[in-house]
């Protein structure tokens, strides 16, 4: 792929990386105003375009930039309320060369991810369950 | 010497940065900003670390900024729905977006989510940026050292501008000061 001349980042990455930044940006916004169906789906589309991003940049050699990526990813997801993406990708982020105070940060938010995924998960299950019996009495 | 002025309109932002969703930013400006002050309203912005061939040996300048009738309006609206801290925020990085592209140039800027914040960095150069406003003079340098140590615990090891923003009655005023990666903490570990 070829660079663009005074840019880190050849044209092809260079558009996906505008394209997302305007969708994060949007869905900050769709957030703040309280507005959080339309920031969920935004979010998706943003963590799709941010989860597209990370291999880009490791095929470039940016491999901290893509983990960090895949943090921002995984970020989205937990936002749009795709914990088990989420959970994936900060795991993977986790895989990559962080820097040594990145590290715990991302550690936490991926215990935090699993916590809440469990919750939501295992709740639903035993709220299934509980509900069984009484349904067939 | 009488300081550098630079002058434009808050709406230029559309052009500047036409990749990036920038409608809300502008508004929140003209919210926060025309609660204190008629169109030009006028920053003094400090600079620190700041070196461009625009500002040259000069460490300070003024920005005028002006708005239409129409942006006027949206803001009258979005002062209903959005809350008071978030206007502020969203007010700052219109004139953070209105300083990188005038004053130092980082091309198109790319947004990610990091821990439920929004992160910038420039795709030009290995610089990140963060912003912050306020709507008290007396918190602006508290405000500023908290985001340097914030830009500079920054997960890429990259530099970092920092800009924020004082709207205020007494005069507006911008901290906008330039870091290296070497002045971090992490950088030593």
């Amino acid at each position: 792929m070829p660079k663009r001349e005074g840019t880190l980042y050849p044209r092809a990455v260079q558009e996906l990386i505008a394209k997302k930044s305007a969708v994060i940006s949007k869905a900050q916004t769709f957030s703040e105003l309280g507005m959080e169906d339309m920031a969920r789906q935004l979010w998706a589309t943003a963590g799709g375009h941010e989860e597209r991003l990370a291999p880009l940049l490791d095929s470039l050699g940016h491999e901290l930039e893509a983990a960090i990526h895949r943090i921002s990813a995984a970020g989205c997801y937990r936002r749009a309320g795709d914990l088990t993406a989420a959970a994936n990708l900060y795991r993977g982020a986790l895989a990559g060369p962080l820097l040594a105070h990145t590290r715990p940060e991302v550690e936490r938010h991926f215990r935090e991810c699993l916590a809440e995924l469990s919750r939501t998960s295992f709740r639903s299950v035993s709220t299934r369950r509980r509900q069984k019996p009484a349904a067939n009495a | 010497m009488k300081p550098r002025v630079l002058q434009c309109a808050i709406e230029d932002l559309f052009a500047l940065h036409p990749s990036f969703y920038v409608e809300p930013y502008i508004v929140a400006f003209v919210a926060v900003t025309g609660q204190y002050s008629v169109p030009p309203a006028s920053f003094l912005v400090e600079c620190t670390g700041v070196r461009t061939r625009w500002l040259g040996k000069a460490r300070r300048f003024k920005l005028e900024v002006s708005w239409t009738e129409e942006t006027i309006d949206k803001a009258e609206r979005l002062r209903t729905t959005m809350p008071a801290r978030s206007l502020v925020e969203f007010a700052a990085i219109a004139v953070a977006l209105l300083l990188v592209n005038r004053v130092v140039q980082l091309g198109t800027l790319n947004v990610i989510e990091h821990g439920g914040r929004a992160d910038y960095r420039s795709s030009v150069l290995q610089r990140v940026l963060e912003i912050s406003g306020t709507e008290s003079l007396a918190d602006l340098g508290r405000r500023h050292r908290q985001k340097i140590a914030q830009a500079l615990s920054n997960p890429f090891g990259w530099d970092a501008y920092v800009i924020v923003c004082a709207f205020c009655g007494e005069g507006h005023h911008v901290h906008f000061s330039g870091h290296r990666w070497e002045e971090s903490p992490y950088a030593q570990a």
